[in-house]
């Protein structure tokens, strides 16, 4: 028996490493194909995701309480300061409203002038965030909603101030969101005064990058970035954030959304935009008054 | 008979708790955490307890195991597919080389070896996402990271210390 052992430890020791070395090249392996075929790993990706949806969502919850008492506890520290500057926020806010009551009631007759049809509606979906890339090497959030909730892959997400991204990888309950900071999120946006398109491309850092925008545009510090709707994808007009840099370093955007702390983030669910006009006859339902939020 | 039985599925369950352990942290460390000033950087949570299994119970943490929790890490992420797996099969590997120093020695001690493989896996797993994306990636988040695992393995280590008294029988002296 011993003698048996003792004849058995190498052998066993040389299975150790060849089952090591089997796996760390099946791993090496999968980092490949991962590059290569990517649409296979997104299959398995969306299976796995649909399979650990309702333990993260139990999970995120109280792991999510752990982080607003951390943060609560900052915020107290900072509470005087942060109740003087919201106070002056609330009172330009206040006039901001004004104006935009103003505005909307001129849009309205303008329209009726025009007789343009009015907004395309479009309607959301609203899922909370379960899980989040980690934030090493990619941009992403989970979101505890799918295909079953009606979110269809490349809707644009909104959260808390404006657009977060989009609805890259889709499972029946889950959906991957491509957060606008991520090296391969590419937004269609434009300028909100003079309405110049550009491209607004994430490369994991906070700031993203304002790149081909036309040679007339005059970007400065403070400007406000929406979406273009180019593509037909989204909806026009999405706040997407505002320029605070520019110069040798590239055109830098700070997104609206605080994309460290995300809860709750809203699917649109947009209609084409490039409905004919056959279609509204037949239907004219297409063509409604815009959800309130 | 029957009391036998129900032994032996119980004695199986429990052989199951570590990787099970592994798992619940991995999924807690995917939870979006919101800490203020750390963006989306969460800890690893996995590689404690991975770290952690691979010492105190060699035996019941394989190298199979360590494999498949890391490939469940990287699904839930959205990162590399295989990265995580590598990471955690060599540091399952290190740890069970090193065993013998660590289970000797002081949580300290312990605590030291923890920061060096989480340090190893943070350049590794760099230098491989830089390597797939041909993009030079901000260490930042990473540097963030390993402060918050570093930070939080006494508590993972003391949770898991609890749960193998409570729980598992003594292992085979080796």
């Amino acid at each position: 028996m011993g003698r048996g052992m003792r004849l058995a430890a190498p052998i066993k020791a040389l299975m150790q490493r060849f089952a090591f070395l089997l796996l760390l090249a099946a791993g090496v392996a999968l980092i490949l194909l991962g590059r290569i075929d990517r649409p296979a790993v997104e299959r398995v990706r969306a299976v796995v995701v649909d399979v650990f949806e309702p333990v993260l969502s139990a999970i995120s919850q109280p792991v999510a309480f752990v982080g607003n008492v951390v943060g609560a506890i900052e915020d107290l520290a900072f509470a005087h300061e942060e109740n003087v500057r919201l106070r002056a926020e609330n009172a330009r806010l206040l006039q901001w409203q004004d104006v935009a009551r103003r505005l909307e009631q001129d849009n309205a007759s303008l329209r009726r002038l025009l007789s343009a049809g009015p907004d395309l509606g479009h309607s959301f979906v609203t899922g909370r965030v379960i899980a989040d890339g980690g934030g090493l090497f990619v941009r992403t959030a989970l979101i505890n909603i799918g295909a079953k909730d009606g979110v269809r892959k490349g809707q644009a997400v909104i959260g808390e101030g404006g657009y977060a991204g989009r609805v890259a990888d889709l499972g029946q309950r889950a959906a991957r969101i491509l957060l606008l900071t991520d090296m391969n999120s590419r937004l269609p946006v434009m300028l909100q005064e003079g309405g110049h398109r550009a491209v607004l491309s994430g490369d994991n850092s906070p700031q993203p990058k304002l790149e081909y925008l036309p040679a007339g545009a005059k970007p400065q510090a403070g400007q406000t970035i929406v979406t273009s709707g180019d593509g037909g994808q989204f909806p026009v007009g999405i706040p997407v954030g505002e320029i605070v840099q520019v110069g040798d370093g590239g055109i830098r955007v700070r997104p609206f959304v605080d994309l460290g702390r995300m809860d709750f983030l809203r699917v649109v669910q947009f209609e084409e935009t490039r409905l004919d006009s056959e279609e509204i006859a037949r239907d004219p339902s297409r063509l409604q008054m815009p959800r309130r939020p | 008979m029957k009391i036998g039985l129900a032994m032996m599925a119980g004695r199986r369950l429990h052989g199951l708790l570590p990787a099970l352990s592994c798992l619940l942290l991995a999924i807690i460390g995917a939870a979006p955490l919101g800490l203020p000033h750390f963006g989306m950087v969460g800890p690893a949570m996995a590689l404690m307890a991975v770290f952690y299994w691979s010492i105190f119970r060699a035996d019941l943490m394989t190298m199979l195991g360590a494999f498949g929790i890391g490939l469940v890490v990287d699904l839930l992420s959205g990162g590399p597919v295989g990265l995580n797996a590598v990471l955690l099969l060599l540091t399952h590997a290190l740890a069970v080389s090193q065993r013998r120093v660590f289970l000797g020695s002081s949580f300290l001690v312990n605590w030291w070896g923890f920061g060096m493989v989480a340090l190893g896996a943070a350049i590794i797993g760099w230098a491989v996402a830089c390597l797939l994306n041909w993009h030079l990636h901000d260490p930042r988040p990473l540097l963030a990271q390993l402060g918050l695992s570093l930070g939080l393995y006494p508590l993972v280590y003391w949770l898991l210390s609890r749960l193998e008294q409570r729980m598992l029988r003594p292992a085979l002296p080796i």
